[in-house]
């Protein structure tokens, strides 16, 4: 067996059990080439998706038994290379170097490999047993690109096994070589020269002062080579107690090649066209980018390309809405059947134990149920249009846009499928870069306005105002949402995601035919993380909701959720609320049609059974809202400007419980959750002040 | 030359890159560094760059391409 046995560092992956036995597998690779196809392969639906220790990015693990030993897998962030320029690269150096996989597997792209090998001299770097797959070598084929992958393995030193991942081909070939190489437990050939002249003496000198440093967490060429790239992680780590006369010593060498950093690249893109030259066989440049283009023309051309990307943006939402809309309306229309039923089952129970299963669980898990099948047909578009490699195309296209909301064009279809359904845009925030750009993806969702929310704003704005007035107060709305959005992307950039952003540069990758079965992994894994995670959230802050407006009994008038409302007297005051209207708008995080049975509630309008606003939540679901009637005794208890705060703090407060739960789901952070709603709901309040000093103004 | 000033089809040889050493190491990874050679696929207006460099589409902003100094080849 390999050296699992003696790995017994803190274990970093979740779900993948070190129990001293087996091969522990890194599946390491630039973006676009595939990796997770070969890794969905090779471990198929056995897979744990959880999180990378303390940070919000998603650590995907399973296991394979191969030849009666067992491979333990980790699929590693996609990244271009091991600085650590984003919490990617971070992770990724991270476990290898301090993990030590047995293997680690560098996947590159057979029809783009020079640029795609580049990681691997940065694995070569490192030190650790790899393999190397070559993969969609039949898309290099089909290119006129020939690769001799014996003789690479000679020159490489490393096992090279080519694959067509997507139609499962090379896979056991693979999985053999990763036996195989973890058994050996070295490198076939440890004298691999990437780095000629002074920076080859550089990083020999600065080594051996590292070695007499006694610094040896890292393989000590490795440091010196980060050291001379200008790495400031390795160079602040190394500093602290050195000699001062071997630091004066490193600081001189490094002076002297001030541009180590570009003369490492080029000597690392150098030793990978020296090796192609020798096993490769391909067209030239002209005609290698005359074969990319035909439909790419199209897809990027200024006008036809938007042309193009507006047909897909719309066969994406109406596939979405035939998907998932269906389903979830059918949940929801079976909600009041259920509880009706639940309800008199359990009418023998205390009145507080029925009513919180009736009116609190039940419509929870519904509404959570219902949301995953839209969590689903979401992931299904945006993952499709992800894997055939239109997505970047989308990025290109609507750039200027989204730039101006500090993200990148990718964020464009997440955004406007939030139209339909803020979880959209939460779900869609996997298909951005970095892990910034998708917190802030991930952030912004929430914002922006959905289907739910519209005609929920349009019954409150109906009950105050003329239709000249409600035509202003929507593009008030309008206007709020963008300048909402601009403020956030810049206080989020500038607080917690701060760090440099650079612009848009995004690669194009080929486009393939869909790979239904990673699709397949991939919205069935959203699902079932989902219906596991967020409906847990959903039902169990339902249920909590119910209490609150329950107890201590005699109306919801009188409940825990109204003396807390009580507590905010003076945040009410400032728009000119009292308590049930207070009340009314905090509901509103449950769904924005809860904050209308609540009103409805409150204001004696018509109080259904028990003081159930999770029931007469169902009961607007199911009947539409007609028959809430919250017309004039409304009006006689509220001011037009007040009115103006409810609808502005409503509508910018928590989009529902779903999609709280989705944030969860999604970021597997309760303290990004709790943050994030507690951001909407602090921005709903100053959205509800401005708008009632507004209203003060002109009413 | 920058490389926004490269017109469509033609081919230029990456002579130097200027910018901090997050964007550098940014486009290191991504197959820019000195004596690479590259085409430009699309530059039209004021819209981010398609160029075709390492067997590889790339789309990059204008405002980070004009850190690209490089020499067109005839």
């Amino acid at each position: 067996m390999g050296k699992a046995s003696s790995i017994n560092c803190h274990d970093t992956s979740k779900g993948v059990k070190r129990d001293g036995k087996g091969i522990t597998v890194g599946f390491a690779g630039q973006p676009n080439t595939g990796k997770s196809t070969i890794f969905n392969r090779i471990t198929g639906l056995k897979q744990h998706v959880g999180n990378w220790p303390g940070k919000t990015v998603e650590q995907k693990t399973g296991k394979v038994t191969h030849n009666n030993s067992l491979i333990y897998c980790v699929d590693l962030p996609g990244t271009y290379s091991l600085s650590t320029n984003s919490l990617e690269e971070k992770i990724t150096r991270e476990f290898i170097l301090k993990e030590k996989p047995d293997v680690v597997v560098v996947v590159i792209d057979a029809s783009q490999l020079e640029r795609t090998s580049y990681l691997l001299a940065e694995i070569v770097d490192l030190q650790i047993p790899y393999v190397l797959a070559l993969n969609m070598i039949d898309v290099a084929q089909n290119m006129g690109i020939k690769i001799d992958a014996k003789k690479m393995q000679e020159e490489i030193g490393a096992p090279v096994v080519p694959l067509v991942a997507a139609k499962g081909k090379g896979i056991s070939e693979l999985l053999e070589a990763i036996s195989e190489v973890a058994q050996r437990g070295e490198l076939e050939n440890r004298t691999i020269n990437i780095y000629k002249d002074e920076i080859d003496s550089g990083i020999q000198r600065i080594s051996e002062i590292v070695k007499e440093e006694k610094i040896d967490k890292y393989p000590a060429e490795w440091t010196a080579i980060k050291m001379l790239e200008g790495d400031e992680e390795i160079i602040r780590y190394c500093k602290d107690g050195m000699l001062a006369t071997n630091w004066f010593e490193i600081k001189h060498i490094r002076g002297k090649l001030a541009d180590g950093r570009m003369i490492i690249a080029g000597q690392r893109y150098n030793w990978i066209s020296e090796i192609m030259k020798k096993v490769v066989k391909r067209p030239n440049v002209e005609e290698l980018s005359a074969k990319r283009g035909k439909f790419d023309k199209i897809a990027t051309h200024p006008i036809l390309g938007y042309l193009l990307a507006m047909i897909i943006i719309v066969t994406g939402l109406v596939v979405t809405v035939v998907i998932g809309m269906p389903i979830s309306f059918m949940i929801m229309g079976f909600v009041p059947t259920l509880s009706a039923a639940a309800s008199s089952l359990l009418s023998g129970m205390p009145s507080w134990l029925s009513g919180s299963i009736v009116f609190g669980l039940i419509p929870g898990v519904g509404i959570g149920i219902a949301m995953g099948s839209m969590v689903m047909a979401i992931a299904f578009v945006l993952g499709t249009l992800e894997d055939i490699g239109y997505m970047a195309r989308l990025g290109y296209l609507f750039n200027s846009f989204t730039k101006r909301i500090g993200l990148h064009g990718k964020a464009f279809m997440p955004l406007l499928l939030s139209l339909v359904c803020n979880v959209s845009g939460i779900v869609g925030s996997r298909v951005m870069d970095s892990w910034k750009q998708r917190m802030l993806l991930l952030v912004m969702a929430s914002i922006i306005p959905c289907t739910a929310l519209i005609p929920i704003i349009g019954l409150i704005v109906l009950q105050f105002f003329t239709p000249a007035q409600s035509l202003l107060i929507y593009s008030g709305l309008a206007v709020a949402t963008v300048l909402h959005l601009m403020f956030t992307a810049r206080l989020f950039g500038a607080t917690f995601l701060k760090g440099k952003q650079t612009g848009l540069i995004m690669e194009l990758p080929p486009y393939h035919k869909p790979n239904w079965r990673t699709i397949f992994i991939f919205v069935e894994k959203k699902g079932k993380k989902f219906l596991k995670e967020a409906v847990t959230i959903i039902a169990a802050a339902s249920v909590i909701v119910w209490f609150l407006s329950y107890f201590p009994g005699e109306g919801i008038d009188n409940s825990y959720l109204a003396s807390f409302a009580n507590l905010f007297e003076p945040i009410a005051n400032l728009m000119g609320w009292d308590w049930r209207l207070f009340t009314s708008w905090l509901t509103a995080g449950v769904t924005k049609g809860t904050a209308l049975s609540t009103m409805a509630v409150l204001y004696g309008i018509s109080a259904p059974e028990g003081t159930s606003i999770m029931g007469m939540m169902v009961d607007i679901i199911a009947g539409g809202g007609e028959h809430i009637g919250l017309g004039a005794a409304i009006r006689g208890a509220v001011s037009q400007a007040s009115a103006l705060a409810f609808v502005f703090a409503v509508y910018f407060s928590v989009p529902c419980l779903a999609s709280v739960g989705v944030v969860y789901s999604e970021t597997g952070s309760l303290k990004w959750t709790l943050g994030t709603a507690a951001y909407y709901t602090g921005m709903s309040l100053v959205a509800g002040i401005i708008a009632y000093q507004i209203g003060m103004l002109v009413f | 030359m920058e490389l926004t000033v490269l017109k469509n089809n033609k081919i230029g040889v990456i002579e130097k890159l200027k910018g901090d050493s997050h964007f550098l190491s940014r486009i290191i990874g991504m197959g820019f560094t000195p004596g690479t050679k590259l085409k430009m696929i699309q530059n039209y207006g004021r819209k981010a760059l398609i160029v075709f460099i390492r067997d590889t589409v790339i789309t990059i902003e204008r405002k980070e391409a004009n850190n690209i100094i490089l020499q067109e080849e005839c």
